[in-house]
Formats: C-alpha cells, sequence, structure tokens
C-alpha cells in the first residue's frame, strides 16, 4: 500500500534527520547559521506527533500534511522550500509515477528559490537522485556521492553565497537533507 | 559558554513575553504566538511589519510603537518566522489603510513573506513589501543571491514609520521606500564570532590578531579576514568602501548610524564614532545626524557596522529626528 510506504517514509525521514541532528546543525554552522537540523526536526516531529495517529486514505493527503508541518513549523529557508515542494507533490501524487512526482518538486524548488543545479543548494541532489530514481539505479552510495560533490560547488544562493569562495569545500546542508530524504525513499521503498 | 536561558525549546516565546512586560503593556504580544504589535493601533494609516529571526535585539520589536513599525514578527534565532506567522501579524494589524512588508534580503525572508503576502492579498488584506539589501560588502549581480539586509534597515523603519503617520498611502510607501534603500549603505566589521544559544557553539573561529571584514548579522564569517588594526584605520577602510559606493560629495548632507555588534562596548562605539566623523569633516563631507548604540545586533558578537544614509529629500531629516515612543530610547 503506497499510504502505508508513504507514511514509512515520513518516519524514517524523522529518524534519519534525528540521527544527524548534531551533523545538519554543525554543516550548516561552516557556511550558514547552523540550525538546519533543528529546523527540519521541528516539522518533522510536528508531522509525526499531530498526523501519525491520523488514518489516510491517501498518499496525497499525507504529503500535504508534510507540506503544512514545514510551512508552519519549520521557517527559515528550509521551510518554504520543503513545504512548497511537498504542497507540489501531494497535487500530482497517485496521478504521475513517483520519479515524475519528485521532478515535480525540484521544478517548485527552482521556482521559489530561484535557483537551478551547480548552486550548492538542495537541487544538486534532488535532481540527479531523482534521475537515477528514475533509471532505478539510486542507491545509498550514490546519495553520498552526490552530497559529497557539493563540497566543489561554489554557493550562488542561499546563506553560504555571502561567503564566496570561502564556502568551497564545504558539504551544502540542504544537499545533505535532501540526502536523507532520498535514503528515506529508499528504505521505505516509495 | 554560560547564558541566561531556560529550556531551548521556549526561548523566543519567553523573549517576546518579557519583551510585552518591559514596554509596559505598549506592546502586545497576539495569542501564543511570537509577534509584538502595538497595543494602540491607528486605524488611519497604513500598517508596517518587518521581522525575522530572532538575535538582533533591539530589531526589530524594540521598534514597534507609535511613529514606527506597528508589528514585529519573531522567528527562532536566525530564522525566518514562516509564512503562517507573517499571516497573523499582518490579520493582527490590518485597518483598511494596507499593510507593506520590511523585509531584509535573504532568501528565507523573502520566500515566507512574500508568502505571506500573497496570502494577504487572497484574503482581501492589500499587503505589499520592501526588500532592504543594505550591505555592502556582497557582490549585487544577477548571479547572486544580492546584498543582505543590515542595519540600514532601521532607518527605513524610523523614514517610513514618520510618512505612515503623516498619512502616506500604501503605494506612495512603496515608492519612497524603494528610493530611499537605494540611498544606505553599510559595512561590518566583525572581532569575535557569535554563541548560538540552541548549540552553544561560536559560529566561526577568527584569531586573535584578526577580524572579519564585511560581516552580516548572522554569525557567518565575514568576506575576508583581515588584521585587526586601531579605531581610526578600521573608520578609514569602512569609509573607502562606502565611498566606492556613495561617492561621497561635499555637496550633499549624510546621516550615520553606528551599530555595535552586542558585545562591542559604547566606549569602542564612541570612539569608532569619533574617529568616522573626524575624517569625514576633514573632507568637508556633511554629517547632519549621528546615532550610535546597538540598534541591530548579531546575539553576542563583537564588532558594529557603520551605515550612511544620503539625505535625498528633505522629508528625510524631518523623519529620522521625529519623535517616536517605541521600547528603548534609541531614535
Amino acid at each position: 500500500m503506497s499510504v502505508t510506504k508513504t507514511l514509512d517514509f515520513s518516519k524514517c525521514f524523522y529518524e534519519l534527520v534525528q540521527q544527524n541532528l548534531e551533523l545538519l546543525n554543525d554543516l550548516d554552522n561552516a557556511i550558514g547559521d547552523g540550525d538546519h537540523g533543528s529546523n527540519l526536526l521541528k516539522g518533522l516531529e510536528y508531522f509525526k506527533v499531530t498526523h501519525q495517529t491520523k488514518s489516510y486514505t491517501s498518499e496525497a493527503e499525507i504529503w500535504k500534511d508534510l507540506a503544512m508541518s514545514f510551512l508552519a513549523k519549520v521557517g527559515g529557508a528550509s521551510g518554504p522550500l520543503y513545504g512548497s515542494a511537498f504542497l507540489a507533490m501531494a497535487k500530482v501524487v497517485g496521478v504521475q509515477n513517483f520519479g515524475e512526482v519528485l521532478v515535480t518538486g525540484s521544478n517548485q524548488i527552482k521556482v521559489l528559490g530561484k535557483s537551478d543545479l551547480n548552486q550548492k543548494t538542495m537541487l544538486d541532489v534532488w535532481i540527479p537522485a531523482t534521475s537515477l530514481y528514475q533509471a532505478q539505479k539510486l542507491t545509498v552510495a550514490k546519495i553520498d556521492e552526490l552530497v559529497e560533490k557539493t563540497k566543489l560547488i561554489p554557493a550562488i544562493k542561499g546563506r553560504a553565497s555571502y561567503l564566496g569562495e570561502r564556502a568551497l569545500g564545504h558539504i551544502d546542508p540542504g544537499s545533505y537533507s535532501t540526502g536523507l530524504m532520498f535514503k528515506a525513499i529508499l528504505q521505505a521503498g516509495l | 559558554m554560560k547564558q541566561i536561558i531556560n529550556d531551548k525549546v521556549d526561548l523566543i516565546q519567553e523573549m517576546t513575553q518579557g519583551i510585552e512586560f518591559a514596554s509596559n503593556f505598549k506592546l502586545k504580544k497576539v495569542n501564543q504566538s511570537n509577534i509584538l504589535i502595538t497595543a494602540k493601533p491607528n486605524p488611519t494609516k497604513v500598517s508596517l511589519i518587518s521581522g525575522g529571526g530572532s538575535g538582533h535585539e533591539p530589531s526589530h520589536a524594540g521598534f514597534v510603537g507609535d511613529g514606527m513599525l506597528d508589528g514585529a514578527v519573531c522567528g527562532e534565532v536566525f530564522s525566518s518566522p514562516t509564512p503562517f506567522d507573517v499571516f497573523e501579524a499582518i490579520k493582527s494589524v490590518n485597518n483598511t489603510q494596507g499593510v507593506l512588508l520590511i523585509v531584509k534580503n535573504y532568501s528565507g525572508d523573502i520566500m515566507n513573506f512574500t508568502m505571506a503576502c500573497d496570502m494577504a492579498n487572497e484574503a482581501g488584506i492589500k499587503t505589499d513589501y520592501i526588500v532592504v539589501d543594505d550591505d555592502i560588502a556582497v557582490k549585487d549581480s544577477l548571479y547572486t543571491q544580492g546584498r543582505r539586509g543590515i542595519a540600514g534597515t532601521v532607518l527605513v523603519h524610523k523614514v517610513l514609520g514618520y510618512l505612515a503617520k503623516q498619512g502616506s498611502s500604501l503605494a506612495e510607501l512603496k515608492e519612497f521606500g524603494t528610493k530611499l534603500i537605494k540611498h544606505i549603505k553599510t559595512i561590518g566589521i566583525g572581532l569575535h564570532a557569535c554563541t548560538l544559544p540552541t548549540t552553544g557553539k561560536a559560529s566561526f573561529e577568527v584569531k586573535d590578531d584578526e577580524i572579519e571584514f564585511g560581516c552580516g548579522i548572522h554569525g557567518e564569517p565575514g568576506v575576508k579576514v583581515e588584521k585587526h588594526v586601531s579605531a581610526k584605520e578600521y573608520a578609514q577602510k569602512m569609509l573607502a568602501s562606502l565611498d566606492a559606493e556613495l561617492k561621497f560629495d561635499t555637496k550633499k548632507e549624510y546621516i550615520l548610524l553606528i551599530n555595535g555588534f552586542g558585545r562591542t562596548t559604547l566606549l569602542e562605539q564612541y570612539i569608532f564614532t569619533n574617529a568616522v566623523v573626524s575624517q569625514l569633516s576633514a573632507k568637508k563631507i556633511k554629517i547632519v545626524q549621528v546615532k550610535v548604540g546597538n540598534y541591530m545586533t548579531s546575539l553576542d558578537m563583537s564588532g558594529l557596522s557603520l551605515t550612511v544614509l544620503e539625505v535625498f529629500d528633505k522629508q528625510i531629516m524631518t523623519a529620522i529626528t521625529s519623535s517616536v515612543d517605541i521600547l528603548g530610547n534609541l531614535f
């Protein structure tokens, strides 16, 4: 059942963020303001507490509630970016196949963040990981590789962009959390 | 790091509650949110809202009151509040005149505030926004995020606060505000990083004899590391950066804002002020108003920023010197 798998996904994503909380905050501390993990966890915790006991009949409802949790509780840049991506995905999930749903999500991030590939943002994992997913070649190792590669990208968008070349050599925290999201997708078998 | 706090989860709730008490209820906390609005709203004028992440106190709640802002939305430390928070603030100050949001140029703030602006307009509340980007440390180009909004933002609050009270319409405030922002330039230096209360860690490392030149207000490092020098030399360097942008002109008039980042003493701020004003006077640059103090801090960061506002319109001086009823005595 896709409803079960989607709920599993939210649970896995929550657990992965919780396990990597300190690391996400540290990555953000290096080139941002040091709260990326704590902020994401707030949204995922809110979803867990208020919604996991609800009985869902469609995946779309789950994605919508996830979106609202991010929009209402996370703030910063990651709240609206993940939130509006999940909201856009809620509108097409069940209609499109899940690979296309992920593309819909990244397109929403491009529009809202006025960003694209190679700007040291979550898109640097989201877009290539989606392609690999669609080709059924996405693995944990591949995700790690994509995340690691963001070290080499100069920051064009987001708070790290104010650091200019000094952001080189650092993993983008948004890419890292998007990597966790894709790992959760794999774990849940979405 | 020792800090006077309780549970980290309740930082901002407790702070906004404290601000309500400190204002002797001239400010009102909206329901259970981290929104502070003026307790005596003026229904005949456009309402002004600002906000963003916390950690910049007294910005922005400290500038809410008669003659300045009508409301401030406080996010978590250095994180923009959500669109729902901002929309709630808009609803709570709305009257028939409309609402103007004064937003600092950060991707998070832009996304959350513009979403809230859309939500308000959809709900039939006439709402618009302006974006402050006074920090000259960052290059402005199509290929970057653009410049950050820092201490110069409080001058926007003051000038637009005055004009709103005088009865300017939402469209007029947006137009004047947009023009005003182009004439405000700021540059900052950081001597020590700030300590994030959520993690208890310093936001960056800086050597004893070095400083971060061109740093923002979120504990991020600056654009380059430089040697630590004297107040006179800092004034010289910062004025040179500002001159490259503004082209100081002996025929024009300027307003200065010297802003401490949190840990820098007023003694140092006044020494720096003396250096800046002396150097400008020697070049016959006319300074018509000087403001010094902690206007927009970065937690406990040490360092300061220098803002220059070119007086391009007569109303600006009247606005800057007009009396207001706000929490501190900074204006």
